[in-house]
């Protein structure tokens, strides 16, 4: 007994040993955590008005029932390319799961669930309005300042009222976490549907993502042959990595391979890096604010980088994607965002292609309003103006402008009222 | 593993039905569970109009 111990031990205190001084040395490189692959242009979409565009008007209602479940219908019409629709969605979190669905009037159903092993995640996965500084301070600066317990003095009371106002720091952007996630759009007209099941692990320094979409199993293999299997895998699988190397720089890589029918099988690649300083500090007041005067906006962690900037590259397709990102201060965000097509000269593929799109945007977030703008070497404008009127009740307006088409430009504008109740 | 094309067939017409079943009962358990976990109880009406007290 004893001896199996210590043959026990002295095999696997080597591999403790290796253990420690890996992370030992991850500590003094002092790693950062990179966020999954799929994050890694995010803070340009998060400036970008694409994502937030309408079309038509639309109006929004959510029911908060409690802290974890929610409901809400949406409506929108008059969008030129798609019918008047009705969307209802529900969605329920708890502490070790999330559940959202999400059903239109046509009877798609857009299902998510989402499993938390270990961790909470860092974004908030509901979709939901935005926290904003008016509606989680109450800030008003038309009210005097905080009235605090000692006698009013003016030195006094300007020193004690950022004090009494400063709201409690937010978790850092990225951070370890260890979700199960499963993804269904179901359709009534056959064969539309999807279902994707992801396993995500983002740890201290590197982060790793495994999805599958309509995997099957048992699908019929290609030529049916005596002895041989009878069945085959279809589906698409991917595989995608992020590995932090410097303080600032991570680099990482997707592998994507497609079968959707059996036999004939592809697969593509992806390389990225990432470079995102640590950040000297926290993000500067905006200049507009008198110095020393409590800052009504939503606070960031000090340990969240101030800029980030981000390349991939797709080998097989010949697609490069570069973006960047900056903070400027407390208020503002500048984004800018290249896409080049570039494939070689081949016989089967034609004359090799070369084309690239370029956008600039900035995102503008004042008290009760926030504002979106982007332009695009397309010829493109488009901006997004986002305003809360009043606690639960927001007002949301966009256009964009095409100018290479022709006639003056074409145009889309969009009008939205969210309520929340 | 071999698969005769009966099970396969059985196996695909067993998914079929878990589909349909899956799109008709996912929102109505997740509101299910949302109902009945929520501290206060909220009432059905607010399914409808979020106005309702």
């Amino acid at each position: 007994m004893a001896e199996t111990t210590s043959v026990a031990h002295s095999i696997l205190a080597p591999v403790a040993a290796l253990a420690d001084s890996v992370s030992d040395f991850k500590k003094r490189q002092k790693l950062a955590c990179t966020g999954p692959f799929e994050n890694l242009h995010r803070e340009t979409k998060g400036v970008f008005p694409t994502l937030h565009l309408i079309q038509g008007a639309k109006f929004d209602v959510t029911s908060m029932m409690s802290q974890n479940f929610q409901v809400s219908h949406s409506f929108s019409w008059g969008a030129s390319q798609q019918p008047p629709s009705y969307h209802f969605s529900a969605g329920y979190q708890a502490k070790k799961y999330l559940l959202h669905g999400q059903v239109d009037d046509q009877g798609n159903l857009s299902a998510r669930g989402n499993y938390f092993w270990a961790y909470a995640p860092s974004t908030p996965a509901l979709p939901h309005l935005e926290p904003h500084a008016h509606t989680e301070h109450q800030y008003d600066p038309n009210l005097p300042p905080h009235p605090t317990d000692a006698p009013v003095d003016p030195a006094t009371s300007a020193a004690a009222a950022p004090a009494a106002q400063a709201p409690p720091t937010p978790p850092p952007f990225t951070k370890p976490s260890l979700t199960s996630k499963f993804q269904a759009q179901l359709t009534n007209t056959p064969g539309q549907s999807m279902v994707q099941y992801e396993h995500d692990w983002v740890g201290e320094t590197c982060a790793i993502n495994l999805k599958a979409i309509n995997p099957n199993p048992l699908d019929a293999p290609a030529a049916r042959t005596v002895g041989g299997p009878s069945t085959s895998t279809t589906g698409i699988f991917s595989v995608s990595g992020l590995q932090s190397i410097t303080s600032s720089v991570s680099v990482g890589a997707e592998w994507v391979y497609t079968r959707l029918r059996p036999g004939a099988g592809e697969s593509n690649t992806t390389v990225a890096v990432k470079w995102a300083p640590s950040s000297p500090g926290p993000v500067p007041a905006p200049p507009s604010l008198p110095a020393g005067f409590p800052s009504p906006y939503m606070p960031t962690n000090p340990a969240d980088p101030h800029q980030v900037f981000a390349a991939s590259y797709a080998l097989s397709q010949g697609v490069a994607q570069a973006s960047y990102w900056r903070r400027l201060n407390q208020r503002l965000e500048v984004a800018a965002d290249v896409q080049m097509l570039i494939t070689p000269n081949s016989l089967a593929g034609g004359p090799g292609r070369r084309e690239g799109i370029a956008s600039v945007g900035f995102k503008l977030d004042t008290v009760y309003a926030t504002m979106r703008g982007m332009l695009d070497t397309m010829g493109r404008v488009s901006a997004v103006l986002e305003e809360r009127m009043a606690p639960g009740l927001s007002f949301q307006v966009c256009g964009e402008i095409d100018y290479s088409k022709g006639g003056g430009g074409v145009g889309k504008v969009g009008l939205g009222f969210t309520l929340e109740a | 593993m071999a698969l005769s094309e009966e099970n396969r067939e059985r196996i695909i017409k067993f998914f079929g039905l878990a589909k349909r079943a899956f799109h008709i009962a996912f929102i109505p358990a997740i509101l299910y569970i949302g109902f009945s976990t929520s501290v206060p109880r909220p009432s059905l009406l607010r399914l409808i109009s979020p106005l309702a007290a």
